[in-house]
C-alpha cells in the first residue's frame, strides 16, 4: 500500500488507530468465516463518525476499496477484506450515546454489540428483540449489515424491523441521516436496503433502535421427541392452531450432544428437541401453552420440561445458542450451512439431507429454528483427512440447493457474503440481480464499498444516462418531462 | 537465552488445542484487553491466531507480537465463554515462556519484572517493602514529586496499601488452629505472599471460619509462594521450582484437603499435576497434591448449612467474582450460597460480572494504564448496584478494587469472602 | 398541453394494444382535474411490461393505479400522459396456509384478499384508509396502514417478496416466499412507501397472521385530548398488548383494541380500564356488533376525502405537545381542526378544513401546515400531507424537506428510471 496514502489515514485517525504491521494485519485477514482469507493493506479503528468519514473520503479520492468490520463474528465472510484494501474495524465506536425509555428508543454507535443493549435497558424492562446466537459478541453495525434475526425473529421479525434511522458515510464520504427516532420520515425507504446490504452500500456510524417491553409472562418448553419427523409435525400443528411462538427451535441428536458437552442444558436424552417459547399476556400464554403441550404429547414427546424463571429459561437457550460453536466438541472440524425453506417443506428437505447423509459418509448435524424454516445444517468432517474439507464443502452446497428448490432461500441470517455469492444466480435471474445492482449503483457507483460481495461476479456500474436530452415528442409538446 | 529454533517453535506440540479455536469470536466481548483496545490482536482469538501464524512461521516475534501478549490479563473469561472449549491458559502460559526464552525485553522493563520477582514471591522480602510503601502515600499529597516519577513507580503508589499488616509478623495465622466442636476435616492452610503480608487479617478470619465449622486448621509456619505470578509471567521453570518447595512444606501429613483463599494461586496449585507432568521424580505427588486444593469457599460450602451461629449483618452484598476462581476452577455457587447463608445479606447482582478488574497478578504493576482503566470501569458497575460490601476472593482483587474506590470516593467496603464469614460468627 | 398532443398519445397506445386494453380516459380517471391522455388496462405481467416499455421509450409520464383511492396523495401530479391499472391482470392468491404467507398479485384488493385468507383462519392484519376498495399494490407503494399498525406494523413490515415491472420492460423480483431470507437487496421494501417512483409492483408475497379468535375495545373519554395522550403513554409502559391505540377527536376519545384469545382479550381489556381508572378516565368496554360499528364509524372518519389530511409523526411522547400546537394553529388561522389516529406510535393524522361550508385560503391551509411541520421538525418528526382538497392542493408542499439523503434518493430514482417517467416530481421528496 502506497506509503502516502497510509500517512493520510494515519493523519484522520486517533493514535493507535492505524495498523499497518504485519502481524497486526495477519489477525484481520478472516471474519468467523476462516476459509477465506485476504490480507488487508491497512486497519483503521476509527473512534468517532468524523473518522470513519474523513477514512471514506480518502479511499473515495484514493480509488481503494475498503470493507467495514465490527467484531469478526459474521460466517459468510461479508467482512472479508480486499487485498490490499482498507478495514475500517468499527469496535471503538462502541457508546450508547442515549437511551430513551418512554419512547422505547436507544441510539448506539456500531461497535455496541447486541446484547449490551438488552443488558442496559432491562432495569427498565425492556429489551432489543433481535437475538442472534452471537449476540453476546456481534456488533449492531453488524447486524445492520446482515439484517441479522435471531431465535425470537419468528414472532418479532429481524434487524430491519427494529432499526429506526442511522447515519451513514455514504462511499463518497458523504454522512447522510437515514429515517430518525420518529417514524414516517418522509423519503425513499432507504433504511431498507442499507439493512442487510452487508456493508455494500454505506458505513453506518449511528442507529437508533426500537426496544420493547418485556412481555408480561414467558414460558419456554423443551420437548424431547422420538424423531425429528414428530417433533417437526409438532411445529405445523401449533402454527396451524393459530398459535406464532416467540420461538420454535429444533436439535437432533448430534446438536444436542454437543451442546451437552460444551455447555451442560441439560437436555432430554432424545432424537430431537423442540424449543417452543411463548410470550405476551399471561392469560394468552397460558392459554396457548395448553395448546402447545397438547399437541406435543399427541405427537408422542417423550418428555416436557418448562421453564418458567429467568435462570432456567437461560439454560436452555445457553444449549441452544452454543450450539455452532460446541460442535468442536463433537468434530474435528464442522460446516455451518444456513438455507431456508417454508416451512412445510421441512420434512422433505430433511429428509433428502438424511440421505445425503448417508450418502456422503459426513455426519450432519441438524440445528434449526423450525418455526421459519430456517436450517442450519452442520456438516462434520475431519480436516486432516485429504480431500473431507473440499467433500464437506460440496455436500453442504447441495443442502442448499435442496433449499433452493424447494422454493426457499439460500441464506436465513449468515448473508451471502463472499461465501455465497456464487450461488446467487441459482436463486435469481439476471433481471433481478440487475435490479438490485442499480441500487448498489445508486450508493457506490466506484464500486468501493466493500466489493466482490453479494454478486456473484463484478460488474461495473454505467453512468447515469448523460446530459438531458429533449424528446421529440417533448419538443413537439406532446408529452412533458419531469 | 535460548536461540535454538523458531521461536514459537514450543508451541508447535499445543497445535492441537490451537485447531478447537473456530474463530467465531465469542471471546471477545470477555476479553478485558479487547474491550478496552478494540483491536482483533488483543483478543484471545486474535491472539491464537498470531500462536498459530508463529508455529507456521508466518508471524516472527517482534516487539508488536509481545506486547500483543503482554496486554493478556490471564483472566480467563475467554475459557468460560468459549463454546467450543478452547483451553486457553496453556496455550498462553508456553507463549509467556516462549517469550521470556526468545524475546529480549527493553532494559527497564526487564530490570523491573526481575525487580518484582525478586520481591512479590517472597513474604519476608515483601513484607520489609511493605513498610516503605505505606509510608509512600505521604508522596500522594506531593503531586509533582508523583508526576516525575515513571508511571509504573506511580501506579506501585497508588496500589500500595494504606494499612500495613502490623508488625513485620503480623498477621500470620497459628501454626494450628484447633477444631471447635468435633472434628469435620483435617485442612492444611496456604497462607499466599501477597495475602500474607497484605492481609494478614484474611488468614486469620479463614483460620477462624474453618475452625468454626470443624476443621483443624494447620499453617506450616515455612512455606513459600505457590509460584502463580512466576507462571503467569512466563517463568515456568521459577514456577516448577516454587510449586515443588510449596508440595514439599505440606508432604508428610494426611489432610483431607488444602485449603487456600487466594483465587489466583488456587488455580495455580490445582494445575501442579499438570505443570510438573514431565517430571518423574514429582509428576505423582504433584497430581496427589493438586487434587486436595481446594479453594476455602469450596470447603466452607461442602460443610453447609453452618454449624457455628450466625449473626444478623442487614448488607447489601456485591460478590465479585474473581477471575481466577470463576474462570478458571469454574467456582461461583459456593461463596454465593456462603454469603446467602449469613441472615440479613441481600446478594445484589453486579453488572459486566465477568470482566476482570485489572488486576490480574503482576498486570496492574506491568500494564498500569489498562489495569487502571479497566479498575475505574470495574467500580463503576459496582457502584451502579448501590452495595454496603463488595466480597471477592483474591487479594489482587481486593488491592485494585479498593485503590480505584478509593479514588472515586465510593465508601463501600470491599472484603474478602472469609472476613464477611469471620464477621456473622457471634461468638 | 395541447388536446392533440393528448391525442398522439392516445393514438399510439390503441394502435398497440387496442380496447380493451388501452382506451380514452373518461372523468372518472382525472386525478386533481387532471384528465390522462389514456388509460392502459393491461391483463398480464408481460403486457404491463410491454406498456412501460413503450412509455419508456416514448417518454410518456406514467402513472400507475390501483383502484385510485391514494392518487391525491403527494405533490399535484404534473400532467399525465397515461394511466397505467394493475387491477385486470390476471392472477390468482396463492395462499400457503401451512407456511402462513401468500402471494398476490398488486391489482387484488386486500378485502377480496383477506376475504380468501379468512377460509384458513389467516390474514394479512392491514387495515389502512379506504380498505374495502384499496389494492395491495397502491398499498405497497403508500406504505400504507392503519389502526391494527400498533401491533402488526405497515406493508414494510409484512412483505417479504415482490416481483416489479421495471421502466425498461424487464421484470425482476426480490426476495422470496420464505419469511426469513437475507439473499441480495431488499427491493421490496425499498418499494414500501415509493409512490410508483421506482418500478410498478405486479406481485407481492406477505407473511400473515393468524385471525385473533377475540377482540375487546376500550372506549375511553376525556373532555381533552391531553389525559388520552399520557393515557397512551402509560398503555406503552404497561404490559398490555393492544393491536390498536386510537385517537379520536370531538368527542376526544381513545379506542384500545385487544385482539387475542378469549380469555386474554377480557383480561386485557379488564386491565385497560383500570388503567383508564387510574387517569381518571372514563372506560367502557365494547365488543361485538357494538365494537364493530366503533371501529367502522372511525374507520370511515380517517378515509374520508373531507377537507386536507396531514401526517404528523413524532416521538409517541411529544404527541400531546403536538395536539395543543395544532389547536393553537387551527385558531390562529381560524381553522377547523381534527386530529386522530396512531397516538402511541406517535403518528396521528390531521384534518383541516373539513366539513367548512367556505374553503379555507389556500394561504391559510398554506400557513396552517407550515406551522405544523415546523413544529414537527423541531421534534425531528415530519408533517407530510396525505390528501387534499383538489382546489387548493397546488399551493402545498406535500413532503417538506427529506434531509441530506435527497440526492442519494434521486440517484436512486435515476437509476431505476432515468427518463423519469414513473410518477415523476410525485414521489417522496418531489422525486
Amino acid at each position: 500500500m502506497d506509503q502516502r496514502f497510509l500517512d493520510e489515514l494515519g493523519a484522520v485517525v486517533a493514535p493507535g488507530g492505524l495498523l499497518t504491521d504485519a502481524a497486526d494485519l495477519f489477525t484481520y485477514e478472516s471474519d468467523a468465516l476462516v476459509h477465506l482469507r485476504a490480507t488487508p493493506g491497512a486497519v483503521v479503528l476509527p473512534v468517532s463518525a468524523d473518522e470513519v468519514q474523513a477514512v471514506v473520503r480518502l479511499c473515495h479520492r484514493a480509488g481503494v476499496p475498503f470493507v467495514a468490520r465490527g467484531h469478526g463474528t459474521g460466517l459468510s465472510g461479508g467482512a472479508l477484506p480486499v487485498e490490499d484494501g482498507v478495514v475500517i474495524g468499527l469496535s471503538r465506536l462502541n457508546r450508547i450515546l442515549d437511551v430513551d425509555i418512554p419512547n422505547l428508543r436507544v441510539t448506539v454507535e456500531p461497535g455496541v454489540t447486541n446484547l449490551e443493549i438488552t443488558r442496559r435497558v432491562s432495569p427498565f424492562g425492556c429489551y432489543y428483540a433481535p437475538d442472534p446466537s452471537s449476540q453476546i459478541v456481534c456488533s449492531i453495525g453488524g447486524n445492520i449489515a446482515e439484517n441479522s434475526g435471531g431465535a425470537h425473529c419468528l414472532k418479532y421479525g429481524f434487524t430491519v424491523h427494529h432499526v429506526l434511522g442511522v447515519e451513514a458515510v455514504l462511499p463518497n464520504g458523504d454522512n447522510v441521516h437515514i429515517g430518525g427516532a420518529a417514524l414516517d420520515l418522509p423519503g425513499l425507504d432507504l433504511l431498507s436496503v442499507i439493512v442487510g446490504s452487508e456493508g455494500t452500500l454505506a458505513v453506518v456510524t449511528k442507529a437508533t433502535l426500537r426496544i420493547l417491553r418485556r412481555p408480561e409472562a414467558v414460558l419456554t418448553l423443551l420437548a424431547g421427541f422420538e424423531s425429528i419427523d414428530l417433533a417437526g409435525e409438532a411445529v405445523s400443528a401449533i402454527i396451524g392452531r393459530g398459535i406464532v411462538p416467540a420461538a420454535v427451535e429444533m436439535m437432533d441428536r448430534l446438536t444436542i450432544q454437543a451442546a451437552e458437552a460444551a455447555v451442560q442444558p441439560r437436555f432430554p436424552d432424545a432424537n430431537a428437541v423442540l424449543i417452543v417459547e411463548l410470550d405476551g399476556p399471561q392469560a394468552e400464554v397460558d392459554e396457548q401453552f395448553a395448546v402447545v403441550e397438547s399437541v406435543c404429547r399427541a405427537q408422542g414427546a417423550t418428555s416436557m420440561e418448562i421453564a418458567r424463571d429467568q435462570a432456567h429459561r437461560e439454560r436452555i437457550w445457553r444449549g441452544r445458542k452454543a450450539a455452532f460453536a460446541a460442535m468442536g466438541r463433537v468434530s474435528p472440524n464442522y460446516y455451518v450451512q444456513d438455507g431456508v425453506v417454508p416451512r412445510t417443506k421441512l420434512p422433505e428437505v430433511l429428509r433428502r439431507i438424511r440421505d445425503l447423509e448417508a450418502r456422503s459418509g459426513l455426519r450432519i448435524g441438524n440445528v434449526f429454528h423450525a418455526g421459519d424454516g430456517n436450517l442450519h445444517p452442520l456438516i462434520c468432517y475431519d480436516a486432516s483427512v485429504p480431500g473431507q474439507a473440499e467433500h464437506a464443502e460440496k455436500v453442504a452446497s447441495e443442502i442448499l440447493l435442496y433449499c433452493i428448490e424447494a422454493g426457499g432461500s439460500l441464506t436465513g441470517e449468515h448473508g451471502v457474503g463472499a461465501d455465497k455469492k456464487a450461488y446467487m444466480p441459482k436463486m435469481f435471474s439476471t433481471d433481478d440481480l440487475d435490479a438490485m445492482h442499480l441500487v448498489r449503483c445508486a450508493f457506490d457507483p466506484a464500486g468501493l464499498c466493500n466489493p466482490g460481495k453479494v454478486f456473484p461476479t463484478p460488474r461495473l456500474c454505467g453512468e447515469v444516462p448523460g446530459p438531458y436530452r429533449q424528446h421529440p415528442l417533448e419538443r413537439a409538446g406532446v408529452v412533458e418531462r419531469f | 537465552m535460548d536461540t535454538q529454533g523458531s521461536a514459537f517453535s514450543s508451541l508447535a506440540p499445543l497445535e492441537p488445542l490451537m485447531d478447537k479455536c473456530v474463530h467465531c469470536g465469542f471471546c471477545l466481548s470477555t476479553c478485558p484487553s479487547y474491550l478496552l483496545n478494540g483491536q482483533e490482536m488483543d483478543s484471545p482469538r486474535g491472539r491464537i491466531y498470531l500462536m498459530r501464524g508463529g508455529v507456521q512461521d508466518r508471524v516472527a516475534m517482534s516487539g508488536t507480537v509481545v506486547e500483543h501478549f503482554d496486554t493478556c490479563l490471564g483472566c480467563m473469561a475467554c475459557e468460560t465463554a468459549c463454546p467450543s472449549g478452547v483451553r486457553y491458559a496453556p496455550l498462553i502460559e508456553e507463549t509467556r515462556a516462549a517469550i521470556e526464552r526468545h524475546h529480549q525485553r527493553p532494559l527497564a522493563d526487564r530490570l523491573f519484572r526481575r525487580a518484582l520477582f525478586l520481591i512479590l514471591p517472597y513474604p519476608r522480602r515483601l513484607r520489609l517493602l511493605a513498610w516503605p510503601l505505606a509510608t509512600v502515600h505521604v508522596l500522594k499529597r506531593s503531586p509533582r514529586v508523583l508526576a516525575a516519577l515513571p508511571a509504573r513507580i506511580r501506579h506501585l503508589i497508588a496500589l500500595a496499601p494504606q494499612r500495613p499488616a502490623g508488625g513485620p509478623t503480623a498477621g500470620d495465622v497459628p501454626e494450628r488452629t484447633a477444631a471447635i466442636g468435633e472434628r469435620r476435616r483435617r485442612v492444611g492452610l496456604v497462607t499466599g505472599c501477597v495475602q500474607r503480608v497484605f492481609y494478614g487479617h484474611v488468614n486469620q478470619a479463614s483460620a477462624r471460619v474453618l475452625a468454626a465449622e470443624g476443621c483443624e486448621v494447620t499453617a506450616p509456619r515455612r512455606q513459600g509462594c505457590c509460584g502463580a505470578l512466576a507462571l503467569h509471567a512466563g517463568r515456568d521453570e521459577d514456577a516448577r521450582q516454587f510449586a515443588r518447595d510449596l508440595i514439599r512444606t505440606f508432604d508428610g501429613e494426611r489432610w483431607d484437603s488444602i485449603v487456600i483463599n487466594a483465587a489466583g494461586c488456587g488455580s495455580t496449585m490445582k494445575g501442579y499435576g499438570e505443570l510438573l507432568k514431565d517430571d518423574p521424580a514429582w509428576a505423582e505427588r504433584a497430581r496427589a497434591f493438586s487434587s486436595k486444593v481446594r479453594d476455602i469457599s469450596e470447603t466452607l460450602s461442602e460443610l453447609l448449612p453452618p454449624r457455628a451461629p450466625r449473626r444478623q449483618l442487614p448488607l447489601r452484598v456485591g460478590y465479585h467474582d474473581a477471575c481466577h476462581l470463576a474462570h478458571a476452577q469454574g467456582v461461583r455457587a459456593q461463596p454465593r450460597r456462603l454469603l446467602e447463608s449469613i441472615p440479613g445479606v441481600t446478594l445484589v447482582p453486579l453488572a459486566d460480572a465477568e470482566i476482570c478488574c485489572g488486576s490480574a497478578g503482576i498486570f496492574n504493576l506491568v500494564e498500569p494504564e489498562m489495569a487502571a482503566e479497566l479498575g475505574r470501569r470495574k467500580i463503576a458497575r459496582l457502584a451502579e448496584a448501590t452495595p454496603d460490601v463488595v466480597v471477592t476472593s483474591n487479594p489482587g482483587c481486593m488491592l485494585q478494587m479498593t485503590t480505584h474506590a478509593r479514588t472515586a470516593g465510593h465508601t463501600f467496603r470491599i472484603v474478602h469472602l472469609a472476613e464477611l464469614l469471620a464477621e456473622s460468627l457471634t461468638s | 398541453m395541447a388536446s392533440s398532443s393528448l391525442d398522439t398519445i392516445a393514438q399510439a397506445a390503441h394502435a398497440r394494444w387496442g380496447t380493451p386494453a388501452s382506451r380514452a380516459a373518461g372523468p372518472a380517471d382525472a386525478i386533481l382535474d387532471q384528465l390522462p391522455a389514456v388509460v392502459l388496462e393491461p391483463t398480464t405481467v408481460p403486457m404491463l411490461a410491454d406498456m412501460l416499455r413503450w412509455a419508456n421509450a416514448d417518454k410518456v409520464a406514467v402513472v400507475p393505479r390501483g383502484a385510485g383511492t391514494k392518487l391525491t396523495w403527494g405533490r399535484t401530479p404534473p400532467r399525465i400522459g397515461a394511466v397505467l391499472a394493475t387491477t385486470r391482470i390476471d392472477g390468482s392468491i396463492d395462499h400457503c396456509a401451512g407456511d402462513l404467507t401468500a402471494t398476490v398479485p398488486a391489482g387484488a384488493r386486500l378485502e377480496e384478499v383477506n376475504a380468501a385468507l379468512a377460509r384458513e383462519g389467516q390474514w394479512l392484519p392491514l387495515d389502512p384508509r379506504l380498505a374495502d376498495r384499496a389494492t395491495i399494490g397502491g398499498i405497497v407503494a403508500t406504505n400504507d396502514s392503519g389502526p391494527r399498525r400498533q401491533k402488526h406494523g405497515t406493508p414494510r413490515d409484512l412483505i417479504i417478496g415482490a416481483e416489479m415491472a421495471l421502466v425498461d420492460g424487464r421484470t425482476a423480483k426480490a426476495g422470496g416466499r420464505v419469511v426469513k431470507n437475507v439473499a441480495g437487496y431488499d427491493l421490496a421494501r425499498l418499494l414500501c412507501g415509493s409512490f410508483g417512483a421506482l418500478a410498478i409492483i405486479t406481485r407481492a408475497t406477505f407473511k400473515l397472521a393468524p385471525r385473533p379468535p377475540a377482540s375487546r375495545t376500550i372506549v375511553a373519554s376525556a373532555p381533552q385530548a391531553r389525559p388520552l395522550a399520557d393515557l397512551a403513554l402509560a398503555l406503552l409502559s404497561s404490559p398490555l398488548t393492544p393491536a390498536a391505540i386510537e385517537l379520536q377527536s370531538r368527542p376526544d376519545r381513545l379506542l384500545l383494541r385487544f385482539e387475542t384469545t378469549e380469555a386474554a382479550a377480557n383480561q386485557q381489556a379488564a386491565a385497560a380500564e383500570a388503567l383508564c381508572g387510574a387517569h381518571g378516565v372514563d372506560a367502557s368496554m365494547v365488543s361485538g356488533d357494538a365494537e364493530a360499528a366503533v371501529w367502522r364509524e372511525h374507520q370511515a372518519d380517517l378515509s374520508s376525502a373531507d377537507g386536507t389530511l396531514v401526517r404528523v409523526a413524532v416521538l409517541p411522547a411529544q404527541v400531546g405537545d403536538v395536539l395543543g400546537h395544532a389547536e393553537r394553529v387551527a385558531a390562529q388561522h381560524a381553522l377547523e381542526c381534527r386530529v386522530a389516529g396512531r397516538i402511541a406510535l406517535g403518528v396521528v393524522y390531521a384534518r383541516i378544513g373539513a366539513g367548512e361550508h367556505t374553503r379555507p385560503s389556500p394561504e391559510s391551509l398554506r400557513a396552517a401546515i407550515d406551522a405544523l411541520r415546523q413544529n414537527a421538525w423541531a421534534r425531528g418528526g415530519s408533517a407530510v400531507v396525505v390528501s387534499v382538497d383538489p382546489a387548493i392542493g397546488h399551493v402545498v408542499d406535500p413532503w417538506g424537506d427529506v434531509g441530506d439523503a435527497l440526492p442519494l434518493m434521486r440517484a436512486l430514482k435515476a437509476r431505476f428510471d432515468p427518463n423519469g417517467i414513473l410518477n415523476a416530481g410525485h414521489g417522496p421528496g418531489n422525486i
